[in-house]
């Protein structure tokens, strides 16, 4: 049986899934930012130094 | 004969027809939106939304703006039509073609409108196109032949109405909107005048005048687009319309002109400049009488005195006692205050001229010299990210081929270039607005649309639904989400003729368009982030980048600037730094400064000003090195000012690195100023102390005065920028946002 959704109604009315995973995942995604900005949690991201080094060689190259 | 209804009393009536501004342009746009779809449905034709939409689009401040933007919205519209159909009909079967030949189409309006003029237009042009071009997909050329029409007439008809709506109903013209803006400009030059006047002086702090000089760049913006505006709506601004623009043209150089001489200040402030100059208070007496009747004359109120003819002459006596640089201080400030009666004395004829007050017609205003060819890198960003949008969307529509189909890249491609247009439109603002506007048309379109017969109920619908929408986003900062939630609701309520109801086509629309939207803003972040103060950051590195670079080929071993490729990098490097302090005033006002603890606005402002004067140094070193030095000076300068060359070099270049690092204390760099300027006072001592060689030519002494003039300046500029930035807290500026 596949247990992925492929059909969503509310109320027996049909909804495109794409507009509900749409609409979930820009939530989602407006919480996460939200904490994220909130918590300043990017402190614990690990970015490694070359990496840094060459995103800002791009940026200036390009800007 | 009476029927029964009283008479209504003079206060009733003027409380009934007190209606707000706010609520008589809701009236106006939902009148004429309502008229030209109506029209449109009367004549049979297809999307009438489109009408809808123009009048959406242009529907702005005065008459004027409104008009300017339909004749352009028109103009774009039919641009881009023949463009749309010339690609069909040269690739109506090579999709890659023809999507190379559309995206080189595309990336060229989407530089222009990335620039200062017309951008309204070739916004229309680049997005007419794209329009054409998917709604005739499959392409077939009589469809895309009918589209095109019919876009063209369904834009015409809306701007035609929402012009007659606007110039019959509570009309708004820009003419007093100018006049007033004009007076206030010139009333902060003339205040600025004389607080630099106070500074030379002595009394006073330049610090002080920084308001009103914020002030007198908003203000020339703000003339200069409202001149567009009034030519168009006002006849009396039509007539005298050359006149205007030389006014304008004289403001702004009267603008840098009172910046040129404010930065000359603090190296003649030690002296007593009223013995130096002699006729310095007759001149100032007299340039305060001619501001005086300027402001007068924009008044409307006829001058009392013309201004009489004066002439700044230099003590020669008390000038020999001064060092070589003080003497040049000098000469560069006579040649400000000489400007600036030349200006006043043009502004007078100018102004006197618009007001009738003269029979001479004052000269024309002068095209400025076009600055050489050279590509704007932000624009040409934005070029990169339309078309990265409109191949990702192409090629999801060919391997993936997500809803809305021909209709997903064209959507895509739109918003691409909206957000080159208006950047930064923050994400949440354009999901909100085009968010609110389709849960609105969902609302209407499944509960009220289908219990509506007849036109007259539509338009009851069509008006109290626009009515709303503009009364509520009526503030002029809330244009954006207006335009964003109006034209979502009118492409999702699907208006036409044969009026269908279908949920699953209405959801469908929602998907594609904010999937497409999705898109758009995701390739906003690519390279680099567009959040102000990362885009601050790089636009600030990139300024000490180009400002290196020039200043190190302006040394006389300057192997940088030869040959065609240095040549062309100096052209760039100087167009672009001549623009880079717009850009970052423009930045630093869009920071949210609540992530950006200890770091102030007005922090912020005033690095920006201190970049706009090391700009202006720069700018007068590359100009004083194009006029011929003798000899003897270049000779006997060379190492010294090589030295120099080398020190303000490595210094910029070490900031391009990263222009937030503290490289070394501010009083540690004027010492060693302090020292070089000593070495050079004496080599140049040494040229003049010799027998029989040391005589130059008027025109020598005077490119001499004015290159030392330009080192000095800029090397304190630099300084001073220095110093403000170590004032910043640069860390958080660093951290990752999202």
């Amino acid at each position: 049986m596949n247990y992925v959704p492929s059909e969503f109604t509310i109320g027996g009315v049909y909804f495109p899934p794409l507009l509900i995973a749409g609409f979930l995942g820009v939530l989602a995604a407006g919480m996460t930012v939200m904490l994220l900005n909130r918590y300043r949690l990017s402190r614990f991201f690990y970015l490694p130094e070359g990496v840094r080094q060459v995103e800002a060689t791009v940026q200036d190259n390009i800007s | 004969m009476n029927w029964g209804v009283a008479k209504i009393s003079e206060v009733d009536e003027k409380r009934m027809i007190a209606l707000s501004t706010r609520a008589k342009e809701a009236i106006k746009t939902a009148l004429a939106i309502t008229i030209a779809m109506g029209i449109a449905m009367q004549m049979g034709w297809d999307e009438p939304f489109w009408a809808g939409i123009t009048v959406v689009t242009i529907n702005i401040s005065s008459v004027g703006v409104s008009l300017s933007r339909g004749m352009m919205r028109s103009l774009g519209t039919l641009v881009g039509a023949v463009a749309g159909l010339a690609i069909m009909g040269l690739f109506p079967q090579e999709r890659w073609w023809l999507m190379i030949c559309v995206s080189l189409y595309v990336g060229f309006c989407t530089y222009m409108l990335t620039g200062k003029n017309q951008s309204y237009f070739w916004f229309l042009a680049g997005f007419t196109c794209l329009v054409i071009i998917s709604l005739s997909s499959p392409p077939e050329s009589q469809s895309a032949f009918q589209t095109a029409m019919l876009r063209t007439q369904e834009t015409a008809l809306g701007a035609v109405v929402y012009t007659l709506v606007a110039v019959f109903i509570w009309p708004r013209s820009s003419r007093d909107a100018f006049e007033d803006a004009s007076r206030r400009l010139f009333a902060v030059q003339s205040q600025l005048y004389r607080a630099y006047r106070a500074l030379m002086r002595g009394k006073g702090r330049p610090e002080d005048t920084r308001p009103q000089r914020i002030e007198e760049l908003r203000l020339l913006k703000q003339v200069e687009q409202l001149l567009n505006a009034a030519e168009t709506d006002s006849d009396e601004v039509w007539e005298v319309r050359h006149q205007w623009r030389l006014f304008h043209q004289q403001s702004t150089e009267l603008m840098e002109t009172l910046g040129h001489w404010r930065m000359s200040l603090p190296e003649i402030e030690p002296l007593d400049v009223t013995r130096l100059l002699p006729d310095l208070d007759a001149l100032h007496a007299e340039l305060d009488l001619r501001f005086a009747q300027i402001e007068r004359m924009l008044d409307g109120q006829a001058p009392t005195r013309n201004p009489q003819a004066i002439t700044l002459t230099v003590d020669r006596d008390e000038m020999r006692a001064l060092t070589y640089f003080q003497e040049a201080a000098v000469v560069v400030t006579k040649t400000q205050l000489e400007n600036l009666e030349r200006l006043s004395r043009a502004l007078f004829d100018c102004v006197a001229d618009i007001r009738a007050f003269t029979r001479q017609a004052a000269a024309s205003a002068v095209k400025p010299a076009r600055r050489s060819l050279a590509i704007d890198p932000d624009r040409f960003g934005a070029v990169v990210r339309v078309l990265v949008t409109l191949w990702l969307a192409f090629l999801l529509w060919v391997y993936v081929n997500p809803p809305g189909h021909s209709l997903f890249p064209m959507m895509a491609g739109i918003f691409a270039m909206i957000i080159a247009l208006v950047p930064p439109a923050s994400p949440s603002l354009l999901f909100l607005s085009w968010g609110g506007g389709a849960a609105f048309a969902g609302v209407l379109y499944i509960f009220v649309m289908p219990h509506l017969s007849g036109f007259a109920e539509l338009a009851m619908l069509i008006f109290g639904a626009f009515f709303a929408i503009q009364f509520l986003l009526g503030a002029p900062r809330q244009a954006l989400a207006r335009i964003f939630a109006m034209v979502s609701f009118l492409i999702l309520i699907s208006i036409d003729n044969q009026q269908t109801y279908s949920f699953s086509d209405y959801a469908n629309d929602v998907v594609w368009i904010m999937l497409s939207l999705a898109l758009a803003v995701a390739t906003a972040y690519f390279p680099a982030s567009p959040r102000p103060e990362k885009v601050f950051l790089r636009l600030y590195r990139r300024f000490y980048r180009h400002a290196g670079f020039l200043i190190s080929g302006l040394a006389s071993d300057g192997q940088r600037l030869k040959g065609i490729t240095g040549r062309w990098r100096a052209v760039f490097y100087q167009n672009d730094l001549l623009e880079l302090p717009g850009k970052l005033a423009a930045c630093g006002q869009k920071i949210d400064y609540r992530v950006l603890p200890a770091t102030t606005p007005e922090q912020v402002q005033d690095l920006v000003s201190s970049l706009y004067v090391l700009t202006f140094r720069i700018k007068d070193l590359v100009e004083a090195g194009a006029h011929p030095q003798a000899e003897l000076v270049r000779e006997r300068l060379r190492d010294d000012l090589q030295s120099w060359h080398q020190v303000i070099a490595a210094r910029l270049e070490r900031r391009a690195d990263d222009p937030t690092q503290f490289i070394e204390s501010s009083f540690e760099v004027r010492k060693r100023l302090a020292e070089r300027l000593a070495r050079l006072e004496a080599s140049i001592e040494a040229i003049f102390d010799q027998p029989g060689k040391g005589e130059l030519s008027a025109a020598e002494y005077k490119n001499l005065y004015r290159m030392l003039g330009s080192y000095r300046g800029l090397s304190e500029a630099a300084i001073d920028s220095a110093q403000r930035a170590e004032g910043v807290n640069w860390a958080p500026w660093h951290e990752a946002r999202f």
